[in-house]
């Protein structure tokens, strides 16, 4: 039965304040002077890696925050890491390099992996030095993820690891891979006798082929697996519980500001290009973008507030990146229509690029449809 | 929530789920005033909770009162409390007590002049809600507030969407026993706490509507299975619970001292998603929920009347716009963050 919705407000905590502080100095300065002078920023957390920011990050302790120290975390808040991930997404830093480990593969070990497993990866993530893709969509198994075919047969000490996994950003640049296998045939129930894997994507056996998406840029791949010897000891968890386990993955942070920032650089653009003589339909417009926003932000603040206290929302944060994703899919689309004519060329390639990405807002992370399948499972009417 | 404003809450549910049914929202809008309904919330001190009791409240903080008018907006209570509530706040601040009863509160292009016979009134008051069923009404200009009994007025009416009427009246005339105040800043305040208060119950309202609109279509059965089934009514609700968790959000955001902006950014994201939650319940509902006998239409047609009152988005949004591009580009996200 339905019990309505609880998004509890939250006050960010005091010591916050001076990490967010700390967070604006570090990337004016490499804005003006430092790595990031040459670059477009962009608030996408998928578009631009740069390996170098992300050394930068993990020396100053700001991946991995809230791990444990002796894995090279910090023992930090979740709500001190979530206000270090909206300061870099707002101000369009480029984070691709480390996202997915920091965000969910990390949580993952965490939860799920080995004593040696935590103490090989761990630190290595935390430093900035180690990257890992997700190995789930297949060419013939998206939203419908328990039909994979990717499957591994058991060997001495290990596993013999076929098939191939698609939609992998950044695999080419990557380190590892935690990759979702069949290591049963699949029976009546559909979601046992799947396992993850950790793969190694330098191994001799893995393929990586590249797909450009519609903006001609490289981010995509599809990753073959050909005989690739899997050690025991790089099996998470136990075998056959890889459905729990990619669940409980994929609820990490479904309400995180990544899934309502990405155009957040195409207003910042627009407020500069009307400067201080907005006519009113250009007003009302950053008044309306500005209002979601700051709503969005509180709704997620809210979910963050949860999470720390060790709660699972899955429905509320289903609810905000279904809100979110729509938000930012929407703000290139309204902006445009009442821009002014004559258009700086920064603005230009702001609007651009977004234009260009919107299309992977709604798909990434769990589709809208899918989405909405699951806020609809928590109204009670499936 | 903490305990206190639970207790309240749950408190006002119960008197307005006996009290406040279809029959009764539907005799006041035929111009039946509810007196048990106004009767049972008075004497439970709910009509004016968030007031010192210095001046004939029962104490607590406004988020108190807005919580109540939250709940009963939520049940289309056909009843000025958040009139009353604003009414009441004012003449407290002025050092006043308010008159019992219900109290009526409107914006005047009026000037007060205090004379030894009254108060010589001189202008016009238009869109009183309630006016018809409140003893008194505070008139509010610039900086003054006049209270004025409303036996012998004739105001002249109009119906709203809400299905309430809306008074009018042109005044050139002495006013005995009225009461004439300063008060610095009275028509902003006013402004202000009638946005927030319709923030409220906009948001009372539309978690209703998400109630009632997952309720039916548990229950309405097409095509030999009940219409949530479908995926198509799924995404929808889907879509509405989205709307409705945002406003609630918002709405919690006016509750305790808000900010000008907490103001506006909630007046604009909860009018923005009337639009939606009525389409997708109406939608929803079926050729049922367009029907004056379905219950659907005494919530959506109050949003319809809400979101209009005290600055519609429009307003709202230039106001936000005028001061992010004001600070410019490069404050945009500090201004967010300050927003928390």
């Amino acid at each position: 039965m339905f019990k309505g919705l609880q998004f509890e407000p939250l006050k960010l905590p005091a010591e916050t304040a001076e990490l967010r502080m700390q967070v604006r100095a570090f990337v004016e300065t490499e804005m003006r002077s430092g790595i990031l002078q040459n670059s477009l920023p962009n608030s996408d957390f998928n578009v631009g890696d740069s390996p170098e920011f992300t050394r930068k990050l993990g020396e100053r302790g700001w991946i991995g925050m809230t791990w444990p120290k002796e894995y090279g975390g910090g023992e930090r808040s979740f709500l001190e890491r979530y206000v270090v991930t909206e300061e870099l997404l707002a101000a369009g830093t480029p984070v691709g390099a480390h996202w997915i480990a920091d965000r969910q593969s990390g949580p993952l070990f965490l939860k799920f992996g080995t004593e040696a497993q935590k103490q090989k990866f761990l630190p290595k993530v935390a430093a900035g030095e180690w990257f890992f893709s997700i190995g789930m969509s297949e060419p013939d198994s998206g939203s419908d993820l328990a039909s994979i075919k990717t499957h591994a047969t058991k060997v001495d000490n290990g596993w013999l690891l076929n098939g191939s996994k698609i939609w992998s950003s950044g695999a080419h640049l990557n380190h590892y891979m935690i990759t979702l296998v069949r290591t049963e045939p699949q029976g009546k129930n559909r979601h046992a006798g799947l396992s993850q894997f950790i793969v190694d994507l330098a191994d001799s056996n893995v393929t990586i082929t590249g797909i450009k998406n519609l903006s001609g840029d490289r981010d995509f791949n599809q990753v073959f697996f050909d005989d690739v010897f899997i050690a025991d000891e790089y099996v998470i968890g136990e075998p056959g519980n890889g459905w729990e386990q990619v669940m409980s993955e994929l609820g990490y942070e479904r309400s995180g500001p990544e899934r309502f920032l990405s155009a957040f650089r195409v207003l910042v653009e627009f407020v500069r290009e009307v400067q201080d003589n907005p006519n009113e339909a250009q007003m009302a417009l950053i008044g309306k973008l500005v209002a979601n926003l700051i709503t969005l932000r509180r709704m997620s603040t809210s979910v963050a507030g949860m999470l720390q206290e060790g709660k699972s929302p899955m429905v509320e944060a289903a609810l905000i990146k279904d809100l979110g994703n729509g938000y930012e899919r929407l703000v290139p689309e309204l902006i445009r229509l009442v821009a002014p004519q004559s258009l700086s060329p920064r603005f230009v390639d702001t609007l651009n690029q977004c234009i260009l990405h919107a299309p992977s807002f709604t798909l990434r992370g769990g589709t809208r449809e899918i989405l909405r399948g699951v806020i609809a499972r928590g109204l009670g009417l499936r | 929530m903490n305990e206190q404003e639970q207790l309240i809450v749950d408190t006002t549910k119960r008197i307005l789920t006996d009290l406040c049914t279809k029959g009764v929202v539907d005799e006041a809008e035929r111009g039946i005033w509810p007196k048990d309904l106004w009767h049972s919330l008075e004497e439970t001190g709910l009509t004016r909770a968030g007031l010192d009791e210095e001046f004939g409240g029962s104490g607590g903080a406004q988020c108190d009162a807005l919580r109540i008018i939250r709940e009963a907006a939520g049940f289309a209570a056909p009843i000025p409390l958040a009139e009353t509530f604003i009414a009441a706040s004012m003449l407290a601040s002025a050092g006043v007590t308010a008159p019992s009863g219900p109290l009526a509160v409107c914006s005047a292009e009026a000037t007060f002049t205090q004379g030894e016979a009254g108060v010589q009134i001189q202008g016009k008051v238009e869109n009183i809600n309630f006016a018809e069923f409140c003893g008194h009404l505070l008139l509010v200009n610039e900086h003054e507030i006049c209270l004025i009994p409303t036996a012998g007025l004739e105001f002249g009416t109009h119906r709203s969407l809400a299905g309430g009427h809306r008074g009018q009246v042109s005044l050139d005339t002495v006013v005995s026993g009225a009461q004439c105040l300063k008060l610095e800043s009275a028509a902003e305040t006013l402004f202000h706490l009638g946005a927030i208060s319709r923030v409220n119950m906009m948001a009372g309202a539309m978690s209703s509507i998400l109630n009632i609109s997952v309720q039916f279509s548990l229950e309405r059965q097409q095509f030999g299975r009940s219409i949530s089934q479908f995926q198509a009514i799924q995404q929808q609700l889907a879509v509405l619970a989205g709307e409705v968790a945002a406003c609630q959000r918002a709405a919690d955001s006016v509750l305790v001292a808000p900010s000008l902006m907490d103001i506006a950014v909630a007046k604009a994201r909860v009018g923005e998603a009337v639009t939606k939650v009525a389409d997708i319940s109406h939608q929803v509902h079926g050729a049922m929920g367009y029907t004056l006998e379905h219950g659907l239409n005494l919530l959506t047609r109050r949003l319809w009347d809400w979101r209009d009152e005290y600055g519609n988005e429009t307003y709202w949004q230039i106001a936000i716009g005028q001061r992010i591009c004001a600070a410019g580009a490069d404050q945009l996200w500090p201004t967010i963050t300050d927003a928390a």
